[in-house]
């Protein structure tokens, strides 16, 4: 037996996805423990985007659970498991062009508030709203483009608002998919740096292509190929590996 | 000295405070009668923009709520009561009700299929009106009694008729404002923007779709009573497709998501259409499909863009530029 069961955050059990004759993902087994950053690797197509897709829900599996805090949430709606404390950001900037940077946080925010959609925001939650808001973004760095719209912003700015929004949600585990996807070197040290500092107050599942990044701060790693998981552990064990070596790492 | 919009809305609703006094002197009684038709479709167009504007459902069938709302109205007038009171209240409730079960059906679909189905069920209503004998079937009914307020100011006087609906569309407005300004309202534009993120922030999009529905819904049941309380005669053209048409114009003219850019589009819609018809008949429609052409070509933010420009409002770029 793996982790002592009340450590394991999420666990996913024989997971299957097929689009049309398309196998997405197979029979991935996975248990993810409380308080690590777990990276997630494998060449495009792998699967990896699309594991996160079922994990929050964007469409069922064709076979297979999925249960977060010992809850099966497979299938259910992707705001109910948003809700449960389960945050993810996406591959390719999804953010509300139209808004300001603080607008795009504080709407993030909201969601976590009793009166997320409420006709009526009391005075004290209003102020507590903008309070959390203005923290994240001094966190996140962006206090300065607040009232940019993010259409503005650079790519760098808005990968970083992307982390922001999910960081909004107070998640217990955080869903990052590709943060650093075409940063330039300054700005991938910088928010993997964020990342790290991250890591200390919540658990991260993490999509990288990034060796360098993956194997500095990844206490653990899967290794996907063709939506089969084909190793894990350690990254010193994961680098040795021969299969993830020849099908993987062979190409450093 | 700078006018503000905020200026601006304060001198247009004192003008329209003393209008009245030149009526029959100034100019013929004929206007009191337009602005009252323009109130009353301002209050319908500021809950249409809260579904269409801020959620981003541009509805093809917004006419059944209006429609719905006359024919209550129509109906209690005629054999109930004449308490303008309990009418809008019925009328609100009657509304809330049609618009969850609208809502609840019409935001399964997307796109073009959302567009046929709010058509298709605004239209079922325009039937099955116009073959109900009850309330007089395709000739409608005529000589509806006028309602009452409960205290000694007469309805069926013109001015205070006139001063009423001006009242309820400035609280309409105030209320409109409200809901968009709202964290609900908030939630709004997010799912216009982008609704899949909205829903992984852990929002529920379709509660929400639902909520807007009611309360533009309530608007369009709110002014379609008025109407009839007005002009105490109802026809089954109140749910005709022309008329959500006529919505879906006036909102795209005025610029979504502005609710003030709407109202003044109602407005200028109408005095246009009436000022034209008395020349050209049916004709003026194509007057009004040519201005809603140049207005999706040269200013697709309507009205709003256009006193934007000219007033240069900056509402987009803090630092001027135009970004990626």
């Amino acid at each position: 037996m793996g982790p002592s069961k009340d450590s394991v955050l999420l666990e996913i059990r024989d997971l299957n996805k097929n689009f049309g004759k398309l196998q997405a993902i197979s029979d991935f087994n996975g248990k993810f423990e409380a308080g690590q950053l777990t990276s997630i690797i494998g060449q495009n197509g792998a699967g990896k985007t699309t594991l996160f897709n079922l994990i929050t829900g964007k469409f069922p599996p064709t076979k297979g659970q999925i249960f977060f805090k010992e809850k099966d949430i497979t299938a259910l709606s992707p705001h109910l498991i948003s809700r449960i404390g389960l945050a993810r950001s996406f591959q390719i900037s999804n953010v509300f062009l139209d808004l300001t940077v603080t607008e795009n946080v504080r709407l993030a925010s909201q969601s976590r508030f009793s009166q997320s959609t409420s006709l009526f925001i009391s005075k004290e939650s209003k102020g507590r709203l903008q309070f959390k808001t203005d923290e994240i973004l001094e966190r996140i760095g962006l206090a300065t483009d607040r009232d940019r719209l993010a259409r503005h912003l650079s790519h760098g700015d808005r990968r970083h608002l992307e982390i922001a929004m999910t960081l909004a949600l107070d998640p217990e585990l955080l869903l990052l998919d590709e943060p650093t996807s075409g940063l330039s070197p300054a700005e991938t040290i910088e928010t993997m740096n964020l990342i790290q500092e991250l890591s200390k107050h919540v658990t991260i599942l993490l999509i990288e292509h990034d060796m360098d990044v993956v194997m500095t701060i990844s206490k653990r790693i899967v290794v996907m190929d063709f939506g089969r998981k084909i190793a894990e552990g350690t990254p010193q064990e994961v680098e040795q590996n021969s299969e993830v070596r020849r099908v993987y790492l062979g190409d450093l | 000295m700078k006018v503000s919009r905020a200026h601006f809305k304060w001198f247009a609703l004192c003008f329209f405070i003393v209008f009245p006094l030149g009526s029959g002197i100034l100019f013929s009684e004929f206007y009191l009668s337009l602005l009252i038709r323009i109130f009353i479709f301002g209050i319908m167009l500021l809950g249409f923009d809260i579904l269409a504007g801020y959620c981003g459902l541009a509805s093809f069938g917004h006419a059944m709520f209006y429609g719905t709302g006359a024919y209550l109205a129509a109906i209690l007038l005629t054999h109930v009561t004449g308490s303008i009171w309990a009418i809008l209240g019925l009328s609100i409730l009657a509304n809330t009700i049609l618009g969850y079960l609208i809502g609840f059906f019409s935001i399964r679909t997307r796109g073009i299929y959302f567009v046929f189905l709010t058509f298709a069920l605004a239209q079922f209503f325009y039937l099955a009106f116009s073959n109900w004998n009850f309330v007089g079937a395709a000739d409608g009914m005529a000589g509806i009694p006028k309602p009452n307020l409960g205290i000694p100011l007469d309805l069926s006087n013109r001015t205070v008729y006139y001063y009423f609906t001006l009242v309820i569309l400035v609280a309409a407005y105030f209320i409109a404002r409200w809901i968009v300004e709202s964290p609900f309202g908030k939630v709004l534009v997010g799912i216009r923007q982008n609704e899949e993120r909205i829903r992984f922030l852990g929002y529920n999009v379709n509660s929400c779709k639902r909520r807007a529905f009611v309360y533009s819904g309530i608007f369009g049941g709110v002014a379609g009573s008025l109407i009839v309380g007005y002009l105490s005669f109802v026809s089954p053209g109140v749910y005709h497709w022309t008329l959500s048409a006529e919505i879906l114009v006036m909102e795209l003219v005025g610029g979504m998501g502005t609710l003030v850019g709407p109202l003044i589009a109602s407005g200028f819609v109408i005095y246009l259409g009436d000022f034209l018809s008395s020349w050209m008949a049916e004709t003026w429609l194509m007057v009004l499909g040519a201005i809603y052409v140049i207005c999706i070509l040269y200013s697709p933010e309507g009205i709003i863009g256009i006193l934007r420009k000219l007033g240069s409002i900056k509402r987009f770029s803090p630092i001027g530029d135009k970004g990626p």
